[in-house]
């Protein structure tokens, strides 16, 4: 039922140039959090481009729901509706 | 409910609300709008997709809405990314037991308490808790 599995097995292998300054900063940063420049550099494209991946899949999901969904006139109960799905 | 806020939990009223708007789900889309357009992350308990799948299964009962349409909006449902928390069964519980509750209902003001951001629901006396809380 979860949206999005991320699976960590680490199995694909890229080799990265980085100019003195960038590669010192990595490392520095990987010194003081007590973890690796490759740890650093996976959470930086996780955090860019997945999180950017995710909104863009729920800004559709959205969209979609709000183009096909029916709309009532008066009050819906939903508390009503989830409990009386309970028992079929 | 707090505009500026990047992190919600979220309950199966509000996220049926969405699905299913009545003449009372106004507060229900500005938050969604929001959601088309900003980094907010949604919390939810593990039960949070089983009470929404029961509210849409009594929307199908009482021909509401058809099967077909009920399928497309759970395919939809599902990729609205909400992060599912696990909840302390013991700490709800007690959560429960002090506010009159449900374990379904506290499970909710459990993981807000938790997590320290706002709960969304449209179920009154969970508002009146949150706004107590706050």
């Amino acid at each position: 039922m979860c949206m999005l599995v991320y699976m960590y097995m680490l199995n694909k292998h890229a080799h990265i140039l980085f100019n003195n300054q960038l590669w010192a900063t990595l490392k520095s940063l990987a010194e003081a959090k007590k973890t690796s420049v490759a740890n650093l550099i996976r959470e930086a494209v996780e955090k860019t481009y997945m999180r950017t991946a995710e909104l863009e899949t729920r800004r559709k999901a959205i969209e979609e729901i709000e183009r096909i969904r029916p709309h009532f006139k008066g009050k819906l109960d939903y508390k009503e509706m989830i409990n009386y799905g309970r028992k079929y | 409910m707090e505009e500026n806020t990047d992190s919600y939990v979220i309950d199966s009223s509000f996220i049926l609300a969405h699905l299913f708007p009545d003449e009372k789900s106004q507060k229900v889309q500005k938050l969604f709008n929001r959601l088309k357009q900003e980094s907010i992350t949604l919390f939810a308990p593990y039960i949070l997709p089983f009470e929404v799948f029961n509210g849409i299964q009594t929307a199908i009962i009482r021909k509401r809405v058809t099967p077909q349409l009920a399928k497309k909006l759970q395919e939809q449902f599902i990729r609205v990314v909400i992060r599912f928390k696990e909840v302390d069964l013991i700490e709800a519980s007690s959560i429960a037991q002090k506010y009159l509750l449900t374990i379904y209902d506290s499970s909710y003001v459990y993981l807000a308490e938790n997590l320290k951001i706002p709960l969304l629901t449209l179920d009154e006396k969970l508002i009146k808790l949150a706004l107590r809380k706050n």
